[in-house]
């Protein structure tokens, strides 16, 4: 399908790009034109979803017993706050911990310069 | 069907308290297998025949002592994307390769509080995200049942790990259908749980609101028994369900009892849109004939519309990567993981995660980011969710007067290796029956429903959340109808000690 | 100098300041916000980590119910509205100090929505600051900077926080430094967070812009950070404010960005950003469910609330103290709770003020102890507050004893008997003391009977040297007088 895939590359290098340096994926210029096209596609597919009526409707952005429905969340087994009492418990061995590290000291997670953040 | 196609792990651990059989020899027959058939279909990423075997013996002088768990010790497989400390955990990817976590997962450790073994770890698509277990760094798994096919994904190892007879059952974890799917290609069984129904502490995160621990296993019973060894509350999940948990295993043992019976009164709702446009005919009407058989069992078939279905697959994929695409920012090469220096932190961490996942990672970290971001986030993952209710509410409404809905697991037999590679969305599309359920949170079971060219079809029953005592007794009464071939686990010495102890 | 008086004199004739404060408290909880690894100072590097605040694979959050417990206090106290239900947020960044690529916040949903925190007016009045919003989230860890290299020490990552958002609203530097005062006092009293700038407990991020004196309009705003004390965030808004003024004076546009405070060099200085790095993706963690406060946890909160700084500025003011000495010794928990012990113990109010707020802070400015970590009790000190009024010990006396025994402790009726502090009641003492003086001093006595006054303070002195300070001022002036037989 011609036309659709025309539309799908407008779903451009430097959108792609764009995205990409948001995660942090350093892309080939073949990948670059390879998702691109793919993005471009999934998308289209996902027009499907602007036509759908949700007018009134709340996301779902958890299920789940008491996630969206306020009835569930009193009944039996109801997942409420789930909040967890202050009381410490074990860490782990730091030569546990560092032992995973690429690059380490005694101490400390090593990584290159940083730039400062804001 | 002979005795020693028949062996469960039930009855395998009814006779390993007999004393017939000994844990010793489970590990043996598991070892023998893997290395006679996994050269081929690759089942495993790790397994270690030595440690199984010390295991065993071990579980075996517990038994002596009188000491034994209700399961001591019966081997398992579990996907690579579940952290073990005794095992690396590589969730299929380059990024995790030689990864050992500091901790065991959730659903680990109450299997071996219950005294099975952990054999090894099986296969997937790179962090659950595929399905075909071709998208794994280590090479894909094939499929048992014909070697140039492949198994389903993402849970494709544990799938064929079962079906192969390695291990009599596996966990998997299922997203948008990454252990019904791989479980109906190979044609076992294979369990969705309602959403937190199983802890996902230790269960690596793909999407955080889909993702569930489920069972791979060859027979229904089995599936049951396995879920009510991990199902269950667990303080370090804060979406774990505090439901109590059924005797699912009695539930599917009463099932297989009744047989026919258990289909009296029962009403099954058909969604005429999973049996329509977009699913093989010859699939379609395998699973249309076991619902007739099921029909004369007397079961109700209600044809029902669930229109939202037909966004179901677009608004899985957004939500699903943009969970995705934030679940996977932590592998930066900084703490753990692979690591490819670079001059400055913003250089390391984008050769770090360029070099370490693979093409469908990837794409779906890219897409997730899109979904997400400024500009684009009311558009396609808010919309995305709220299309989620809409699935969410019409399964609520069509299983209002029905005790579970009814569809084919997959819209196809399993397909050849790399028949998919020059086209991600065609791959997508093999998720369409799955991903109700997923996006719903309810349980949803798949079980083999016969053959197409010869290639295992699976239908999948659908349940209200925290039904899965309904679907595991249906589903077993089913398995009594109309049994599967169990795959040979090369127990035959074991067999006639357990000749009728499944039932 | 002169550079820095013409812009703020500008300032004040043509622009006002607009300030508004983001606020970060560290909560002083047990353990972190989403797991249980202890909250600590100064423990060795990444020693209090485990698999959720490291983001390990597979790991999950879990929320602390104390800090929760701690943010609707803050609320409370602050008069704004407690949210029954809400949630949290992923803020999605990469940064090595940040585990899991992204933090745990709440976005649109905050626990703490309103209230306000009132502060004097730059000008006179009351100056009404509203507090937009307070939400709960977890802090990173830290990074320490190396020579082409750094290191990550992740104890601090997922310790909870509450970020206080004000209203622009605030006028001056000075009315910025008295909200922040405000707010830790709020904290301190309440008893959720240590509060210490110095040491990062509590940390504020300044949004600054000025605009023409009567305009309604805002002007480009700039964001400043890194200020470690109250002196400096007072220091970096004046002169941030002059800067901006400086530029906007010469017809140049404020730039919006983010500029760090150098408290070396008393500049703000330009800090560099990367593009894009604003998209921060939020959305709802689905790791965690709704924050759903249980019917009764906001009333068990209020019913507990503690006095607060306003309260108790209230309370002193009504004893009878000025409202700025009021302000000053209920803006601190410690020398409070040293107040309220000594009145407790029978003092009077405005003289344990004069002392607490005069003598006690001299010594603690000097170096010494607080008086509520010094050697004197609060019941020891309205102890030698009596025996100085009673005409006991000379006031002299009185200060030096007060500064050794804040310093070092001890007992106060013990050291004036020990020492020989108590004034000179003997007649024949004082009296030849008077006489040696005199004797002395002939030009001044002379000048005293000639009705010069100004002379009889020599004399008095004299008298008091001869003494060693044991005499009473008055008491001595009179007996000299006596002596020259003048009125």
């Amino acid at each position: 399908m011609a036309g659709s895939d025309e539309r799908a590359a407008a779903f451009g290098m430097e959108e792609v790009r764009a995205v990409a340096d948001l995660a942090r994926l350093a892309l080939t210029d073949a990948e670059a034109a390879t998702f691109a096209r793919d993005l471009g596609r999934v998308l289209e597919a996902a027009q499907a979803l602007a036509a759908l009526d949700v007018e009134g409707v709340d996301p779902a952005y958890r299920v789940g017993a008491g996630a969206e429905d306020p009835a569930l969340a009193r009944g039996p087994g109801a997942a409420q706050a789930r909040l967890r009492a202050d009381e410490p418990g074990a860490c782990l061995d730091r030569d546990a911990v560092l032992a995973m590290a690429p690059d380490r000291d005694e101490a400390f997670f090593r990584v290159p310069t940083v730039v400062e953040r804001t | 069907m002979s005795a020693a196609e028949r062996i469960d792990a039930v009855g395998l651990s009814r006779a390993l308290a007999a004393g017939t059989v000994r844990s010793a020899d489970l590990a043996r027959a598991a070892a023998q297998r893997v290395g006679t058939r996994d050269g081929e279909v690759h089942a495993f990423l790790a397994f270690d025949g030595g440690r199984l075997e010390a295991l065993a013996e071990g579980a075996d002088r517990t038994r002596a002592a009188g000491q034994a768990r209700p399961y001591e010790g019966v081997p398992v497989a579990v996907k690579d994307n579940l952290t073990t400390t005794a095992f690396a955990t590589t969730c299929g990817s380059r990024i995790l390769e030689d990864y050992r976590p500091p901790y065991d997962a959730t659903a680990v450790r109450r299997l071996e509080a219950a005294g099975l073994l952990v054999a090894g770890k099986t296969n997937l698509d790179e962090f659950a995200m595929g399905s075909s277990t071709e998208h794994s760094a280590y090479g894909p798994t094939r499929n048992p049942v014909d070697p140039t096919r492949v198994p389903g994904g993402s849970s494709g190892g544990s799938a064929a790990a079962v079906a192969a007879g390695m291990v009599a059952w596996a966990l998997g974890s299922d997203t948008g259908g990454s252990v019904r799917q791989p479980a109906a290609y190979c044609g076992v069984v294979g369990l969705k749980p309602t959403y937190g129904r199983v802890s996902r502490y230790g269960l690596v995160a793909f999407a955080s609101s889909l993702d569930q621990v489920g069972t791979l296993t060859r027979t229904v019973p089995e599936a049951g028994a396995l879920l009510g060894i991990v199902a269950g509350h667990d303080p370090h999940d804060a979406t774990c369900a505090a439901e109590p948990v059924d005797d699912y295993l009695g539930a599917a043992q009463a099932g297989l009892a009744e047989g026919e019976a258990a289909f009296a009164g029962r009403t099954l709702a058909i969604p005429r849109e999973a049996f329509g446009p977009g699913v093989d005919p010859a699939v379609a009407a395998e699973v249309e004939a076991c619902a007739r058989r099921m029909e004369r069992a007397g079961a109700r078939l209600r044809e029902v519309s669930i229109p939202s279905l037909s966004v179901a697959l677009s608004a899985y994929y957004l939500v699903a990567t943009a969970e995705a695409s934030s679940n996977l920012a932590r592998f930066d090469g900084i703490r753990y993981g692979l690591r490819e220096p670079g001059a400055s932190v913003l250089d390391t961490h984008r050769r770090s995660r360029e070099a370490g996942f693979g093409e469908e990672v990837k794409r779906r970290i890219l897409l997730g980011t899109y979904a997400l971001s400024a500009g684009y986030y009311d558009a396609y993952y808010v919309r995305a969710q709220k299309a989620r209710t809409r699935v969410r509410d019409d399964l609520f409404a069509a299983l209002a007067d029905a005790d579970a809905l009814l569809t084919p697991t997959a819209p196809d037999v399993a397909f050849p290796l790399g028949a998919h590679s020059a086209d991600p969305l065609a791959m997508y599309a093999v998720d369409i029956l799955t991903v109700p359920a997923s996006l719903a949170g309810f349980p949803a079971l798949s079980v083999p429903a016969g053959r197409v060219t010869g290639l295992p079809v699976g239908l999948q029953l659908i349940g209200r959340p925290f039904a899965e005592a309904l679907l595991l007794r249906l589903g077993a009464a089913w398995e009594a109808m109309a049994p599967w071939p169990l795959p040979d686990m090369g127990l035959a010495d074991a067999a006639t000690a357990v000749e009728g102890g499944s039932r | 100098m002169s550079t820095q008086i013409a812009p703020v004199a500008l300032l004040a004739d043509r622009f006002e300041y607009v300030i508004g404060l983001e606020v970060h408290i560290e909560l002083s909880t047990r353990t972190k916000m989403f797991c249980a690894c202890p909250v600590t100072f100064g423990a060795p590097p990444n020693t209090a980590v485990c698999p959720v605040c490291l983001g390990l694979p597979g790991a999950l959050p879990r929320p602390n119910s104390e800090a929760v417990r701690f943010a609707i206090r803050l609320g409370l106290a602050l008069g704004a509205q407690i949210r029954s239900r809400g949630k949290f947020d992923r803020k999605n960044y990469f940064y090595p100090d940040l585990p899991k690529g992204y933090q745990i916040s709440q976005y649109d949903q905050p626990i703490v929505e309103g209230g306000h925190i009132d502060v004097p007016a730059a000008g006179g009045g009351v100056r009404r600051v509203r507090v937009e919003r307070a939400h709960l989230e977890e802090d990173a860890g830290k990074l320490l900077h190396g020579e082409g290299e750094a290191r990550v020490d992740l104890n601090r990552a997922g310790v909870p926080l509450v970020e206080v958002v004000s209203a622009p609203d605030l006028r001056s530097p000075s009315e910025a430094r008295a909200y922040v005062a405000e707010l830790r006092a709020i904290a301190e009293a309440l008893g959720i967070s240590d509060v210490r700038m110095e040491e990062g407990s509590l940390r504020v991020d300044a949004n600054v812009s000025i605009r023409p004196a009567g305009e309604t309009a805002y002007g480009q705003r700039v964001e400043v950070k890194n200020m470690n004390s109250l002196r400096s965030l007072e220091r970096a808004l004046v002169h941030e404010g002059a800067r901006q003024a400086a530029l906007v004076g010469a017809g140049e546009r404020v730039r919006g960005e983010t500029r760090g405070w150098d408290e070396a060099r008393g500049v703000t200085y330009a800090m560099r950003l990367k593009e894009g790095e604003d998209d921060y993706r939020y959305f709802p963690d689905p790791d965690l469910p709704p924050l759903v406060l249980a019917d009764d946890a906001v009333e068990n909160e209020r019913n507990a609330l503690p006095e607060l700084p306003a309260q108790r500025r209230s309370r002193y003011e009504g004893l009878g103290l000025r409202a700025d000495d009021s302000a000053l010794l209920a803006g601190r928990l410690g020398s409070a709770r040293y107040f309220d012990a000594a009145l407790a113990a029978g003092g009077d109010p405005r003289d344990l003020a004069t002392w607490v707020l005069g003598e006690g802070s001299r010594i603690e400015n000097e170096g010494g102890p607080s008086l509520a970590a010094g050697g004197l009790s609060p019941a020891q000190l309205v102890r030698l507050l009596a025996r100085l009024r009673e005409g006991a010990i000379a006031r002299t006396a009185a200060k030096g004893l007060f500064e050794s025994l804040v310093r070092d402790g001890g007992d106060v009726d013990q050291r004036i008997a020990a020492e020989g502090l108590a004034v000179v009641t003997d007649p024949g003492a004082l009296n030849d003391a008077i006489e040696r003086v005199l004797a002395q001093n002939a030009k001044a006595v002379a000048d005293v009977q000639g009705g010069k006054d100004k002379a009889m303070g020599a004399l008095v002195g004299g008298v008091m040297r001869e003494l060693r300070g044991r005499a009473r001022a008055p008491e001595v002036e009179a007996a000299i007088r006596a002596r020259l037989g003048l009125a």
